[in-house]
């Protein structure tokens, strides 16, 4: 059917779902804005991010096994479908450029602060299209591998903190004004929870095709565990003060010194993010290349891998101008410029396939 | 099976490519290598003010590695006469400036994440430590671990003080500050604490005192106490007892001494541990705030003609204690009274308690804080009467 | 020519004693009834070796009639074909057969006492048989010939194998004849159900491979595929197990071997039993067994013979060894060179005074250091082994501790190689891949510190996921991950309680009962009794 000839079982899927949600939110804290609140924030983003998933699921178990590029085909026709595909591709591109100025901007501002940004990116871009052409499979295989050191690392630099959470740090509870903490809910659903989207095109890869609901929602709510462990952490160690850093996580993991000897441990949190981040950059690149290949009815996906990877690393030089612009995007612009196409498209889509009675039984392939 | 079935002329470009990134790593150098030898370890910083050329005056101990790793058994070396550390200096209408300056000086780039100490000088606390925090916490190199302190005179004179264990001065403070519980009367406080203490709108940021005396290659510190500031600038000092009732009232009081008098003697309380719970009652829309503090020890010293053995007095002893700690707390208040600056973080406090009145009162909180009234409770227990049962000492009657 | 081969040697049984009829209408010349005309087209096949004996006899029996017995020197056991061809040959009297053929099998049936007896007329695979130690019978008169199974050559006693050394177990390696090693692993495995078949590899050295396995164990498909990759080899030579290695990797071009070996028969049994093909390659003392898993690299057969919780911290030293035998450099080089922040105050002060003075870049002093290891553990292992320890201290002592009074390198990067060299003997299996991978991560921390490391690590590990060892996917059983086989991964279950065999092998899943935990007799009645009796007080 599709070009995907590997299959992957629900606990691949689930793995790499979570290794995507968690790709650069343990660095960048999804639902910051609302400060000491961003943990009640992440919860009631979740919900939102599971309402989400609970259409992306839905489409999945509509159209079970069909790629999502013959979905719009069928749903839109063939010039519809060709457009609105490449409209949705175009947001995984550009959430992929984005996940690579994430990598420069954080490498550059504290780990290699002389190494050109450029050479971050591309040797990043290289190893992940390395990964992607080798398709689906393998891309989960690695999270399989990666997920559980990078949760343990995780874990550890909870624990080693645990003795410098202060809980006055956490109160007054929710004395932020109301809107303030929605909009902060609502980041957080968006980044990251609805960026799961892009999984559309690797829920017909599942060995069950049944199982899209458990793996999305279980992804997502297990994800959302780690990721409020992470904020509580950040919280109960910084308090006010993680409202003035760019990387509150990092900033966090510094603080860690038990006995004069358990310290300066905060590389862990790179290399976490560095991992997560590869995950999540490779299965966007993986997407994108696949849903491509698809558009325009390539034989095979991998030979689009590298000149997308290296247009995706170009454009993650030009994205922003600098941290500053990144960080007033991803808190101001994203929130809204994400809901299409992580609302949009699916929803409606899902509308459509409806009311057109889609798919037709035995019908077109 | 496998599916990527390689055939030759892949090979060849995975080659090619392979070579390419390999040239351009070597050509391109590797950019933020640096050999350790390259670096000049900073254990600690001071920083100066210079009020009539308006400029910072930066004082950097840097670490000499060889110098303090003398190798054991070879005769060789620099021997005892060398320094382990190297005072260096620079000055500069800014912070960072300054920071480069040093390189006029060094042949190595100044390498701050080892960095222990952070001295101020007094006049330069007074003018403001806002540039030297920023420094600290923008650039990546400095950890937020760092002790602040403040100097009684100049940084650049503690910096260039001798300590009498350790190779390393700076580090010999550090040290110093991490056993502040064998006394419970050194307010200490790294940039973590403090920059948060900056951060909220009302509490007072607080950081030691150190006083650098003698003369000329024998210049000694000690700690002389807590410097207080508000916002960022130094406005006053507690001296050792109002900084233990600081510490009773933020629970940081570990293994302290209090000295009582009793029965025409003195009597030595070692404190094992305390806790404190501060509570802000709101009546009619005045404040009243209730200090609930619990504090347990052991006898330490018992130079009174009196036998501890006896329940009644060693009730009677607590009561003693209770008052002691009470008057030291009420010594800290009276002080933060004047000094206009919450120490104790009655203000957030308060905001946890009541964010709704707290809007309002954030803004005149400076006005209500010196008429606060505190309700001070100390309970406390003693429990182990060391080795002897009376007194060595028994004075006639 | 490829084709002949393996049409051969689907026909080469060798089990020795079994009697295959001759085949009819095989390719390739065939034997003459005149038997001067025979030892000549032998002549001509085999040349002028002085090692192949071709002893003509004369038979009296009703009529002289001249026959000749052929073999090589050395490989046939020439007491066999003394007491057991040419004595009682010799001594027939007389047959009661005219016919060359009846007398031919009168001979095989009746004279020789010796126990595997084929009959052939086909020149090439008598030649092939001779040449592998089979003495041949030539009749004058009969164009078919006896070949008898006389193979008897000098053969290394049964020792213990120098590679893999265990504390507990058996003590018996395998060695260079593959008769031998499959006897070895009959002992091993007595079920009828392991089947071993012979297969011809090696245009010149004609070396015999037998795959094993246990049928209805072992997935057929496996089988297959092993077969098909074993007969598409076509080369002139297969000197030892390694060159098989190569020709049937799944991954030729990766530096992880995708087949494991083994020196040890309990090992290959074990390997069997959880339904794998081994490979025995006749002339090498080591079982190749596939399909391999990454993991394999880190078992040893003790760890099921000591106790398990033992065993399993055996196991994560050698993965932490095997981690620190190809990250530790790298770490050393990017903490020394980058991330001297990450270092505690104190450790990066004694380490800069050490570096102080050195001439070289941290880097070059570990890359160097490193490739002086590696010389030293090439020469240790090629010389004599008196002269090899001699290297090694003159190596260790001698340079280690010059180079660092000098000043040349700085004594932490010593220490730093020095703990190297030892972690990476203890998951020997690995020891060409870390040799390679510690240089290649070494390098890349000096350009890129951790960054380059971790991303070095991620290529690795895309590498590794993207393996399969015959269909096998190389990381399993982590990734893909199937729990229930992390027993003997994560930690080493005790052996009642490893109930099923690896999922992505074999297909029997269930490899033992469920209630075989041990428990002192009687401990359930007992408890009944006393709760009876405190029902009976009560």
């Amino acid at each position: 059917m599709g070009l995907e000839q590997g299959r992957i079982s629900a606990t691949q899927l689930t793995m790499l779902i979570i290794s995507f949600l968690l790709g650069t939110t343990l660095l960048f804290s999804p639902g910051g804005v609302a400060g000491r609140d961003s943990w009640i924030a992440l919860l009631v983003g979740m919900v939102e991010g599971l309402l989400f998933a609970f259409i992306y699921a839905t489409l999945a178990v509509r159209f079970p096994g069909r790629p999502l590029i013959q979905v719009f085909h069928s749903v839109y026709g063939s010039v519809g479908g060709k457009v609105i595909a490449l409209f949705f591709l175009g947001y995984l591109f550009h959430l992929g450029s984005l996940v690579l100025t994430n990598f420069s901007f954080f490498f550059n501002t504290l780990i290699l602060i002389e190494t050109p940004s450029a050479v971050i990116v591309f040797s990043i871009v290289a190893i992940s299209v390395y990964a992607a052409r080798h398709g689906l499979e393998v891309v989960a295989r690695c999270s399989q591998v990666l997920l559980p050191f990078a949760l343990f690392f995780f874990i550890l630099t909870f624990i080693l903190l645990i003795k410098d959470f202060r809980l006055e740090h956490f109160q007054p509870v929710l004395a932020i004004s109301a809107k303030r903490f929605f909009f902060a809910a609502h980041s957080a659903a968006v980044f990251p929870f609805g960026e799961s989207v892009g999984f559309l095109l690797a829920l017909p890869a599942l060995s069950d095709p049944e199982k899209p609901w458990k793996c999305l929602l279980l992804g997502i709510i297990i994800s959302t565990g780690v990721l409020l462990l992470s904020a509580l952490r950040n919280t109960g160690t910084l308090g006010i003060l993680q409202d003035i850093f760019f990387f509150p996580s990092f900033q966090a993991t510094r603080q860690i010194n038990v006995g004069q000897i358990l310290t300066r441990v905060e590389i862990l949190v790179a290399v976490n993010f560095l991992a997560m981040g590869f995950l999540k950059y490779t299965f966007l690149l993986y997407g994108v290349i696949l849903g491509t290949a698809e558009v325009f009815g390539l034989r095979e996906y991998r030979i689009l891998g590298y000149p997308v990877g290296i247009l995706m690393g170009i454009l993650s030089l030009l994205n922003f101008a600098g941290i500053h612009e990144n960080f007033e995007f991803l808190e101001k612009v994203y929130p809204f410029y994400a809901l299409p196409f992580q609302v949009g498209i699916p929803l409606f889509t899902l509308i459509i396939a409806m009311i057109r009675k889609l798919p037709r039984e035995g019908g077109e392939t | 099976m496998n599916g990527d079935s390689t055939p030759a002329y892949r090979i060849d470009r995975k080659l090619i490519l392979m070579i390419l990134v390999t040239i351009v790593l070597f050509t391109g150098g590797c950019w933020d290598r640096r050999e350790m030898e390259t670096l000049g370890i900073v254990a600690g910083f001071g920083l100066d003010w210079v009020e009539k050329e308006k400029k910072f005056v930066l004082t950097a101990q840097v670490i000499k590695p060889t110098q303090v790793q003398t190798p054991h058994g070879g005769g060789g070396g620099g021997g005892e006469g060398e320094e382990a550390v190297w005072v260096v200096k620079s000055k500069a209408e800014t912070v960072f400036k300054g920071v480069r300056g040093f390189l006029f000086e060094s042949s190595r780039r100044l390498y701050f994440p080892h960095n222990q100490i952070i001295v101020v000088g007094k006049d330069a606390a007074r003018e403001g430590v806002g540039p030297l925090l920023d420094f600290f916490t923008r650039d990546a190199e400095p950890r937020l671990s760092e002790w602040f302190l403040v100097a009684e005179g100049e940084a650049a004179e503690v910096l260039q003080a001798k300590a009498g264990l350790e190779k390393i001065p700076a580090l010999a403070i550090s040290r110093l500050l991490n056993n502040y519980t064998g006394t419970s009367e050194i307010g200490r406080s790294n940039l973590l604490g403090f920059l948060t203490r900056l951060l909220s709108k009302t509490t007072a940021p607080y950081a030691p005192l150190i006083k650098v005396e003698g003369e000329g290659a024998e210049l000694k510190y000690r700690i002389s106490g807590t410097a207080v500031f508000r916002k960022d600038k130094y406005i006053g000092e507690l001296n050792k007892r109002e900084t233990r009732g600081l510490l009773w009232l933020l629970g940081e009081v570990q293994d302290g001494i209090v000295t009582m008098d009793y029965g025409g003697g003195k009597v030595d309380v070692e404190l094992i541990k305390s806790a404190c719970r501060i509570r802000p009652e709101m009546k009619d829309g005045s404040i009243r705030m209730q200090v609930e503090i619990r504090a347990e020890g052991n006898l330490g010293a018992n130079l009174a003609p009196v036998d501890f053995s006896v329940t009644e007095r060693t009730r009677d002893l607590n009561s003693k204690l209770a008052t002691a700690i009470k008057g030291e707390v009420e010594a800290s208040l009276e002080k933060a009274r004047t000094l206009q600056a919450d120490l104790f973080a009655f203000g957030e406090a308060v905001q946890r308690k009541y964010p709704k009145e707290w809007r309002e009162l954030e803004k005149k909180w400076m006005e209500i804080f010196p008429q606060l009234e505190v309700e001070i409770d100390v309970r406390t227990n003693l429990r182990l009467l060391g080795l002897t049962t009376r007194p060595t000492i028994i004075k006639e009657e | 020519m490829f084709k002949k081969i393996w049409r051969k040697a689907k026909y080469f049984m060798t089990i020795a004693g079994t009697e295959q009829a001759e085949e009819d209408g095989e390719e390739g010349m065939s034997l003459s009834p005149v038997l001067g005309e025979n030892l000549h087209s032998l002549r001509q096949r085999l040349g002028k070796s002085s090692d192949i004996i071709m002893r003509r006899i004369i038979l009296n029996l009703e009529r002289k009639v001249e026959a000749a017995v052929v073999y090589v020197e050395g490989l046939a056991d020439e007491k066999v074909i003394n007491d057991h061809i040419l004595s009682p040959l010799l001594k027939v009297k007389g047959t009661g057969k005219k016919d060359s053929v009846k007398i031919l099998e009168y001979l095989a049936d009746e004279v020789i006492t010796v126990g595997g007896v084929r009959r052939t007329g086909n020149i090439d695979r008598l030649v092939s048989l001779v040449l592998a130690g089979d003495t041949l019978f030539l009749l004058d008169g009969s164009a078919r010939a006896l070949l008898l199974s006389t193979r008897g050559w000098e053969k290394r006693a049964l020792q213990e194998p120098d590679t893999e050394i265990i504390i507990k177990g058996p003590r018996i390696g395998f060695v260079e004849t593959l008769r031998v090693n499959t006897a070895l692993l009959r002992r091993e495995i007595g079920h009828p159900d392991l089947t071993l078949e012979s297969l011809e590899v090696g245009a010149k050295t004609k070396t015999e491979v037998c795959i094993a396995y246990l049928q209805g164990l072992t997935d057929q498909r496996l089988v297959d595929e092993v077969k098909r990759r074993i007969r598409r080899i076509n080369t002139d030579a297969i000197l030892a197990a390694g060159f098989l290695e190569e020709f049937i990797e799944d991954a030729p071009l990766s530096p992880f071997a995708t087949v494991t070996y083994t020196e040890r028969p309990d090992v290959a049994a074990a390997k069997i039993l959880e339904g794998r093909v081994a490979i025995f390659t006749d002339g090498t003392p080591v079982v190749n067994t596939v399909p391999a898993l990454f993991i394999e690299s880190f078992q040893s057969p003790d760890d099921y013979t000591f106790r398990f919780y033992y065993s399993t911290i055996i196991r994560w030293i050698r993965y932490l060894s095997f981690a620190l035998s190809i990250l530790s450099p790298a770490i050393y080089v990017s903490l020394a060179t980058f991330h001297q922040e990450l270092l505690p105050t104190t450790l990066l002060i004694s380490m800069a005074a050490a570096t102080e003075g050195t001439p070289l870049p941290t880097v070059l002093e570990a890359v160097g250091l490193g490739l002086v290891f590696e010389l030293l553990r090439e020469a240790g292992i090629r010389l004599p082994r008196p002269i090899g320890q001699a290297v090694s201290i003159v190596g260790a002592l001698v340079i280690g501790e010059a180079v660092v009074s000098a000043g040349l390198i700085s004594a932490p990067t010593v220490i730093v190689v020095a703990l190297t060299a030892i972690s990476s003997f203890v998951a020997p299996v690995q020891v060409g891949v870390a040799a390679l991978l510690r240089l290649g991560l070494t390098v890349i921390a000096g350009l890129l510190g951790a960054f380059g490391i971790v991303l070095a690590l991620l290529v690795v590990l895309v590498h590794l996921a993207s393996l399969r060892s015959f269909g096998v996917p190389f990381l399993s059983p982590v990734a893909p991950l199937v729990p229930r086989d992390l027993k003997d991964v994560v930690v080493r279950a005790p052996l009642w309680a490893m109930l099923t065999r690896p999922k992505f092998i074999g297909r029997d899943p269930q490899r033992q009962s469920f209630d075989l935990r041990p428990a002192p007799p009687g401990i359930t009645e007992q408890k009944k009794d006393s709760r009876e009796k405190e029902g009976d007080q009560g």
